[in-house]
């Protein structure tokens, strides 16, 4: 069952990545959520029956563990803010926007960084929903709210 | 940029895959290190426990006194020593319900109750200790009295850090659970 399990995350655990820099800031804290989500992944695994999509049953246990797990260390938003204060080239203006934004997330909520991470890797509204337990109408709300709430620290910063 | 720009760039990070030899490795650590936190707070615990029956056992006479109190005792700390393995399960096992929302929930409620017998269980501790040794005060000596009282105080000292802990817990957890609705 372990070679079947590591068969099925394997070409998924880009997934795993995201969310461990999404809500850890300090390398090692990153590993170590990568190890404790793949942990809790093998222990849902025998409930694992197939009804969902296997990306959408490795979003909502990863997520649930980052947002269950009591870090040791506090997150570092100074470091955010400063990352987004930084002085770029023209040329760098794309990949800089792209990595402001990044930045910017990483200083809403965790829960709207939940929402976030689901969005940006494009799944539905429905399976959102499925997801955080909310109803589809709620994800769209929230969506616009975040939407505002980016703007707000980009142009702050 | 808006959010939606943003996809393409998103969904092609953590790419910096690790090839299936490393996760394996990888899987394999992760379990190895629940494994040894599980045991390594098993073992303090219970070698504290059982260092402070033997300590009371044999430094204050117990065996002079009713056997129901000796008993009273074992069974408070046994208590003590099972909830801890229970908690550490708990702390262990963050998946709790088929939706984030019904997780948390579910998670906060476990940790509400888990964290109420802890604090009762060793307030129990902590009076069984005074009303065991109360009695016999007087025919205790100056020592072993100041290590009686020093050990009270240290589980005291415990209890008002243990709340402190669970109560910053709760407050995360129910403050995510906000954070989704």
């Amino acid at each position: 069952m372990k070679k079947e399990f590591l068969e099925e995350v394997y070409p998924h655990q880009h997934l795993i990545h995201k969310i461990c820099h999404l809500y850890r800031d300090h390398q090692e804290d990153k590993e170590d959520l990568f190890q404790e989500i793949l942990y809790q992944l093998w222990k849902a695994y025998p409930s694992f029956r197939g009804n969902s999509k296997i990306t959408t049953w490795m979003y909502r246990i990863g997520l649930n563990t980052a947002m269950a797990s009591f870090r040791k260390r506090k997150p570092d938003i100074s470091n955010s803010l400063d990352q987004m204060g930084e002085t770029i080239s023209e040329e760098e203006v794309g990949d800089a926007l792209s990595e402001q934004l990044k930045q910017a997330i990483k200083l809403l909520n965790e829960g709207d960084r939940a929402l976030v991470a689901l969005y940006l890797d494009d799944l539905s509204y429905m399976e959102m929903a499925e997801i955080l337990g909310i109803t589809e109408n709620h994800v769209g709300v929230k969506l616009t709210r975040i939407r505002e709430k980016l703007k707000k620290i980009i142009v702050k910063v | 940029m808006e959010l939606e720009d943003f996809k393409s760039a998103y969904q092609k990070s953590g790419q910096v895959n690790k090839d299936i030899k490393e996760l394996r490795n990888l899987f394999g650590q992760s379990q190895r290190n629940v494994l040894d936190r599980i045991k390594g707070q098993l073992l303090i615990e219970t070698i504290l426990w059982t260092a402070f029956l033997l300590l009371f056992y044999d430094g204050f006479d117990a065996a002079k006194k009713p056997i129901i109190w000796t008993l009273s005792m074992v069974v408070g700390i046994l208590l003590l020593i099972s909830h801890n393995i229970f908690g550490i399960r708990l702390g262990n096992r963050p998946v709790h319900g088929d939706s984030l929302q019904d997780s948390l929930q579910n998670y906060l409620r476990k940790i509400r109750r888990f964290a109420k017998v802890s604090v009762a269980l060793r307030i129990l501790v902590i009076l069984l200790v005074f009303v065991f040794f109360m009695p016999s005060v007087k025919e205790v000596e100056e020592k072993r009295m100041m290590i009686l009282l020093g050990m009270s105080g240290l589980l005291i000292i415990q209890v008002f850090f243990l709340n402190r802990m669970w109560k910053s817990r709760i407050h995360t957890l129910r403050q995510r659970l906000n954070e989704l609705s």
